[in-house]
């Protein structure tokens, strides 16, 4: 009977089936591996939305030029942040930039490409550094294998400094390197593809972290001076900044931020500052949030769905040299007040969009940035218009922390189990995924208020 | 609950007239009421002392009564297995007595795994049926809400009163950490797609909400893994096997039935109305928070041009712009909230005749919800015929369409979410713009110019959230099964059976440029289709053997074949270019982000059963499969598992007095699972969208593994099912204890390894419990008297402990995939049970005591900690139906004692000045606790203003937990049943009229909405309440009508 036979030939087909199974268990939605060019885009991105994500708020909150007051913001402002929203500066940097990085590094190595493998160690150096002025102690030398090790150790902040002026030192040579398999084109969204500004973006970097040890190294400014005469951002078009398209899921993080959850305004205590100094960045530094009852934040410059994150640029550069004179060449202003000039002036036009006239920026530096060769005093006029003119970014913190420039008072009810003495932290409390998943996680847990290495 | 009972019958033949006298012979022979077979070894005995005699070998039986019989006096009959038979004494001879079986229970058949009828008592686990009129009584959308608390060991929590919200059920617990925790869904034999696709910012549903409740005969849960053993690894967290209506030999049937239901919402938080938006006292316009002014001392300016509100701006009473007209204070949250309406139309034709029936069915179901705008609907059309080719050849088909649509709103974690922005906002600030319709008036939340009106830049205006910030979804799902039975000889049947069920869902999610929660990237737009298609495809042997008269078995052997597909088409787009036009072509082309993924596997089962029962008193049943499945890697992927099942009658073997029926069952079963997930065996990389025109990749960041095994739960359960004589009370109690291990999980792993987590087996989760239902016909069902009342009444009662006995090495604490606030997570802890809620906590010193500062204000700890267990101590169900004539009532009680509930909106209205709780904000009060700096107890005062609630939005996670408990009426039905006689002058077979109400009253400390709800859907995280859409309380009315 037919109908008997089709079903039995039916059923037996099903059942040696089984044989197949196997072919189901790949995933046929995705790659195996990836080119380069598209895994370096996207480690950009992390890296402006890195700084200036949850970096901006903490740094600039602890700098009391941003006031939290509402949201995570508010426990920030207490000086007891969350252990859980700290996790996600953690894997901002690790997960969402590192990984990448690592294994373009590691390719660009193996297959004979050094200028992806030179373009991925700048940026890897600069997220270290960020992790490190965090929390001193960080793992990087375990880290970023995945399951090869799965507890990374925690490298010592000093050996993670040692690692961050070694990775662009050898950034440098492999950009220099005249021959790549491939090289970064249009998918270098930092410089197209410009080698060249890879190499000063380096170099400035190595000077930005030897003069963060002048605490603890009295050779800091020497090294620093020795760095700064290999390279130069020449100008502030060579900056090193994540340039934001402004549209869809590309926006500038301070832009998203305020536009959404506002919960951090302008410090008074900053404001009063340039109030005090008559400076005319004022008007254009800060702009007024809407139906908040007067409360302000960051001016247009750094705010807007398109403002770049800047990582690193001629401005600081010219911070960096103003100092390293100051420390090095004592009794004479010169040099200093030359640097110094110059960066005030930089901050002046990119704040204001070059509005602020001329006279008034040489009439402000006349009157309230003038050297006189005393050290204490350079130093405290220099790194005072450091502080204005690198807000939004997490320098003004790390400044903060190591030279006390500017004096700042610490905001009341600071004191927590995390930060014993109410004191501006010195540190952040590390996650609570590490504190969860990694048995190598620091023991005792530091506060934040244990100095770390250059700290000292 | 099988409900047929018949009365028991005596048949007397030789009717001979009593003559009361000294002494009494009586004789005559006992036989089976159904067989007439001779029953030797009966008992008789007179009633009044213990004289008595036995039938011999033949059943005969002599008996003399003792010397002073009185009138009224009887003899007794009693047989094991036999219904006791009375009969009064009278002289008699050749007297024959019919001795009926204890039918009612024997006659209990229920359906267990791969759709084996079988009787009752043959059954070694536990087994609950559900009636299709007690699934419908109530007129529940959802067929899975509607087996809330009527089974016990069964949880049902729906997620919301949403229409077409989720509803996440468990049988005996939660065990799996990744993977699903509900049941296994069968209907006519197939599997059906129960899946949740959750949402971050509105109730998705379950898909098991497709079927429509009417089609159902009856629903059986099989709990435990030896219930569920056939079904293999799908069914590792239990099965519901539903069966659904069949036309019936006879005249051909016609049903209609139509039910009106209106919802109100059934619970809401207390707001504040005394003071105003702002802060430190001082009302400022568009502040987030309503820390303002007294109401009292604020006064309107009368500027009528003013936007924000017709009575003109907001100032204090001193202001020289102030009128006389003080500030009102607006009930937003009782303006919001519409009434609900639910009509729902179904017809079933039905029919058959020797050779063959059918069965059409065709609903419509048409919802809207509380929340203004929100809608689902459902159309179902299903026939189903079976025919014998021949007399041993039978053909079953069934094919079920379903069309459904649902409308939703914003909710939860969501800056357009509509509780977040009705409970956020002050009570100075008229949402409605002084509309009663305010959701249908644009003006009412959209300024000429476009923008939105609302209180705070940061949160939507609810109204503006309904109107501009939608989800829409629908689906077109067709079910098929056909089924070849064909018995080559009497004892054995072969089967074959193959189904599909496959649906086609469309979603579209969109956010106006202008709606908070994508704001900062110009709106978003998110279609996806998802297709999916499960075949099936059974081949089943099943033979039956018996050797003499007490020996039988049945043997089953099965093949299973199932395929799983789903493709998924997403296209997410951001920046809408024309303002209020939602369409994914409306987006800047740069912020598209298109994916097709397909979700695929297969899983071959091979199973067998082998029962073997003795003597009507010895019940074994052996089970084992061997599965393959695509979701292990090569050299795992294939796993073998047994049960043993074993039922003891008791009552067959010995007299227990009262109790007439008495069986003992216990079984032990493993059972096997696969990898919750595809594609865990592997590494790759995954695309990121585009970056400024750049294509990114980077590697998943889940870290693969070829080392999978497959998980194993070992379940043992051991119970018993009593029985009074004459059935009239009903006790079945169960306790089980399952160990799940080596469960495939993802687990976190630290963050600076590169990766967030991993994949791999570890672990052990073990849950235990209880299960009673106790039944008893109080007053009897088949009344003497029509007139007289009946009344049945029925208790479940459910108790599970779980404890999560072991994680890995050096990982004791998991989060679990979770939606929403992330300061308190669902998380399996070592030592704890299931899903227990981690959040922030005060800081306490090692005593326990809580620290405060020298402010007097308590601490905050930087460490984040348990802070509560979201699992009831036990719930239960009560239900009792009274009759009288033609009439009816039933109402069902639900008991929930214990487990917490983060009650997140609580949290961020009080921080935000809203909460009924801010009202008192100028008394003050003293923290239990001691100084940090100085161990003395607190004695500072500190008012409970602004500053008081001073950790930021969300606050302290541990002040927010509340302890639930609840006592409500789920649900209330009274049904009028249309006399024959009127019946059949409307040429009607039956008629029925209901009046239905569910959630009629709610008794519970919560403080916020229904505390039946959860912010993560069907998932597995339970226990929080972020800003839930609230349920509703409902009345329906039911027209019932057969032809």
């Amino acid at each position: 009977m037919s109908i008997l036979r089709i079903f039995s030939v039916f059923s037996i087909t099903l059942i040696f089936s089984a044989c197949d199974i196997e072919e189901f268990s790949d995933n046929p939605n995705v790659p195996t591996t990836a080119p380069l060019s598209t895994l370096l885009p996207p480690t950009q991105k992390a890296l402006g939305d890195f700084q200036g994500g949850r970096i901006f708020r903490y740094s600039n909150i602890f700098a009391q030029q941003l006031r939290g007051v509402d949201g995570q913001e508010a426990l920030i402002e207490n000086y007891n942040p969350d252990e859980l929203f700290v996790g996600n500066i953690w894997s901002d940097g690790y997960v969402s930039a590192m990984t990448n990085l690592r294994i373009i590094i590691d390719r660009a190595d193996a297959e004979g490409s050094p200028h992806y493998a030179g373009v991925a160690r700048v940026q890897m150096g600069t997220c270290l550094g960020i992790l490190a002025d965090l929390w001193g102690d960080v793992p990087y030398s375990q880290a970023l294998q995945g399951a090869v090790f799965p507890n990374p150790i925690y490298d010592s902040q000093e050996s993670i400094y040692n690692t961050i002026d070694a990775i662009l030192a050898r950034a440098i040579e492999d950009l220099n390197q005249p021959s790549s398999v491939f090289t970064p084109g249009p998918d270098d969204l930092i410089y197209a593809g410009n080698l060249i500004n890879w190499s000063r973006a380096a170099g400035i970097l190595r000077v930005r972290y030897a003069l963060h040890t002048t605490k603890v190294d009295p050779q800091a400014a020497n090294r620093a001076l020795e760095l700064q005469q290999m390279a130069s951002f020449e100008s502030a078009a060579s900056d090193f900044t994540y340039p934001y398209l402004g549209t869809g899921t590309d926006v500038n993080p301070i832009s998203s931020f305020y536009s959404t959850t506002p919960y951090a305004n302008i410090d008074p205590s900053f404001t009063d500052l340039l109030a005090d100094l008559g400076d005319p960045r004022a008007p254009s530094m800060f702009a007024s949030i809407p139906f908040s009852g007067g409360q302000r934040k960051p001016g247009a410059y750094f705010s807007s769905p398109a403002s770049p994150v800047v990582l690193c640029g001629y401005m600081e550069e010219k911070f960096l040299r103003a100092e390293i004179a100051a420390r090095t060449q004592p009794g004479s202003a010169a040099t200093a007040q030359a640097e110094l000039t110059e960066a005030i002036t930089i901050s002046m036009q990119q704040v204001s969009n070059s509005v602020i006239p001329s006279g008034d920026v040489e009439a402000y530096i006349s009157e309230r940035a003038t050297l006189n060769g005393d050290f204490n005093h350079d130093l405290e006029i220099i790194l005072t218009q450091k502080y204005i003119a690198m807000f939004t970014t997490p320098e003004t913190w790390t400044d903060y922390r190591r030279t006390g420039i500017p004096a700042l008072t610490p905001n009341a009810g600071g004191a927590s189990s995390s930060n014993p003495n109410g004191e501006i932290p010195r540190r952040l409390i590390y996650p609570q995924s590490e504190r969860l998943r990694n048995p190598n996680f620091p023991s005792p847990t530091p506060t934040m208020q244990d100095r770390f290495w250059w700290d000292q | 609950m099988i409900s047929k009972f018949y009365s028991f019958t005596l048949f007397l033949f030789l009717g001979i007239t009593p003559i009361i006298q000294a002494q009494i012979n009586m004789s005559g022979i006992v036989r089976d009421a159904e067989t007439q077979e001779a029953l030797p070894g009966v008992v008789i005995q007179f009633q009044r002392t213990a004289e008595g005699a036995i039938t011999d070998m033949d059943g005969r039986f002599t008996f003399s009564t003792p010397a002073d019989v009185q009138v009224g006096d009887s003899i007794r009959f009693s047989f094991l297995g036999y219904q006791r038979l009375a009969i009064p004494i009278r002289n008699a001879a050749n007297l024959e007595v019919l001795l009926p079986r204890n039918q009612k229970i024997l006659g209990e058949v229920v359906v267990t795994a791969i759709g084996i009828q079988r009787d009752k008592r043959k059954v070694g686990y536990s087994v609950t049926e559900v009636s299709g009129s007690e699934l419908t009584e109530s007129r529940e959308v959802s067929v899975l809400n509607a087996l809330n608390s009527k089974v016990a060991g069964v949880t049902v929590t729906s997620t919301s009163g949403s229409p077409g919200a989720s509803t996440a059920i468990r049988i005996r617990g939660n065990q799996s950490i990744n993977g699903g925790n509900d049941p296994l869904i069968i209907i006519d034999g197939i599997p059906i797609d129960n899946s949740y696709r959750g949402s971050n910012f509105t109730d998705q549903a379950n898909r098991g909400i497709d079927i429509n409740p009417n089609d159902i005969a009856s629903m059986s849960v099989l709990k435990g893994g030896a219930a569920s053993a056939l079904y293999g690894l799908r069914a590792a967290n239990g099965a519901i096997v539903i069966t659904t209506k069949k036309g019936k030999a006879g005249k051909t049937e016609v049903s209609f039935n139509t039910t009106t239901t209106l919802d109100r919402v059934n619970k809401l938080p207390e707001m504040q109305d005394r003071y105003s938006q702002g802060s430190g006292g001082a009302f400022i316009e568009g502040s987030n928070s309503t820390w303002g002014a007294l109401l009292d001392t604020l006064r309107y300016d009368g500027d009528g041009d003013y936007l924000f509100d017709s009575n003109g701006r907001i100032v204090n009473q001193s202001d020289p712009t102030a009128t006389d007209a003080r500030v009102n204070a607006y009930d937003n949250l009782d303006n919001f909230f519409r009434t609900g309406v639910t009509l729902n139309n179904a017809l079933s034709v039905s029919g058959g005749n020797e050779k063959g029936s059918f069965y059409f069915s065709a609903a419509d179901l048409r919802q809207t919800g509380i929340i203004p705008l929100t809608e689902y609907r459902r159309t179902s059309v299903r026939a189903s015929a079976n025919t014998a080719i021949r007399p041993n050849l039978e053909l079953k088909f069934t094919a079920n369409y379903i069309n459904s649509e649902a409308d939703r709103a914003q909710r939860g974690s969501n800056l357009s979410g509509v509780m977040l922005g009705l409970l956020r906002a002050p009570a100075s600030f008229d949402l409605a713009n002084g509309f009663d319709n305010a959701a249908d008036e644009e003006a009412a939340y959209q300024f000429p110019d476009g923008s939105q009106r609302t209180y705070h830049d940061a949160f939507d205006n609810p109204y503006w959230s309904v109107n501009k910030n939608r989800n829409e979804e629908s689906l077109n799902r067709l079910i098929g099964v056909a089924e070849f039975s064909w018995k080559p000889w009497p004892w054995m049947t072969i089967t074959e059976r193959a189904g599909v069920d496959t649906y086609a869902e469309q979603r579209k999610s969109y956010w106006d440029s202008r709606s908070n929660e994508f704001k900062d990237l110009g709106g978003a737009i998110f279609d996806e289709t998802v297709n999916q298609k499960n075949l099936t495809n059974d081949l089943i042997v099943a033979m039956t053997k018996s050797w003499g008269e007490k020996w039988n078995s049945s043997l089953v052997l099965g093949h299973n074949y199932q395929a799983y597909n789903k493709t998924f088409y997403t296209v997410d787009g951001y920046d809408f270019v024309i303002d209020g036009f939602y369409d994914i072509s409306n987006v800047a082309s740069l912020n598209v982000e298109a994916d097709d993924f397909v979700d695929q596997s297969r899983l071959i089962g091979a199973y067998g059963e082998l029962s073997v029962d003795y003597n009507r008193a010895y019940y074994l049943t052996l089970t084992g499969r061997q599965d393959w499945s695509s979701t292990l890697p090569p050299g795992n992927n294939s796993f073998f598992y047994p049960s043993a099942s074993f039922g003891w009658v008791l009552t067959e073997l010995v007299d227990l007095g009262p109790v007439a029926y008495a069986k003992l069952r216990s079984s032990y079963a493993i059972t096997g699972n696969d990898a919750f997930q595809n594609y865990l065996t592997s590494n790759f990389f995954v695309s990121g969208g585009s970056t400024q025109g750049q294509l990114t990749y980077g590697p998943n960041t889940t870290i693969g593994s070829l080392d999978l095994k497959p998980e194993f739960t070992n379940a043992f359960e051991i119970g018993t099912d009593l029985r009074s004589r004459n059935n009239r009370l009903r006790l079945d109690l169960t306790y089980y204890q399952t160990s799940s291990r080596d469960q495939i999980v993802v687990i976190p792993i630290a963050n600076s390894t590169g990766y967030l987590d991993y994949v791999t087996n570890i672990g052990q989760i073990d849950n235990k419990g209880i299960e009673i239902l106790l039944e008893a016909d109080i007053l009897d069902r088949k009344p003497a008297r029509p007139d007289k009342v009946w009344w049945t009444a029925s208790i479940n009662f459910t108790r599970n402990r779980n404890e999560v006995v072991e994680l890995a090495d050096g990982l004791t604490n998991i989060a679990l995939p979770s939606n929403g606030v992330a300061s308190t997570q669902s998380r399996v802890i070592v030592g704890e049970q299931y899903g227990v809620l981690f959040g922030t906590r005060w800081l306490r010193n090692s005593s326990g005591q809580i620290l405060v500062d020298d402010d007097g204000y308590p601490l905050r700890d930087a460490e984040s900690g348990i802070i509560g267990d979201p699992n009831p101590d036990f719930t239960s169900g009560f239900r009792n139906t009274f009759g009288w004539r033609n009439w009816s009532l039933s109402f069902l009680l639900d008991i929930r004692v214990g487990g917490d509930m983060y009650n997140g909106t609580r949290a961020v209205t009080r921080t935000l000045g809203t909460h009924a709780d801010t009202e008192n904000r100028d008394e003050l009060i003293v923290f239990d606790g001691v100084f940090q700096s100085t161990g003395q107890p607190n004695n500072i005062a500190v008012r409970q203003d602004q500053s008081f609630y001073r950790y930021g939005l969300i606050g302290i996670s541990e002040d927010n937990v509340e302890e639930v408990n609840w006592l409500r009426m789920r649900d209330l039905n009274l049904t009028y049943s249309f006399s024959a006689e009127l019946c059949k002058k409307l040429r009607l077979a039956r008629a029925s009229a209901t009046f239905t109400a569910r959630n009629l009253f709610l008794i519970t400390n919560y403080s916020g909405i229904d505390p039946e709800t959860s912010l993560g859907g069907a998932s597995n995280a339970f226990g929080r309440d972020y800003f839930n859409s609230p349920n509703t309380k409902s009345y329906g009315i039911n027209l019932s009508v057969t032809f």
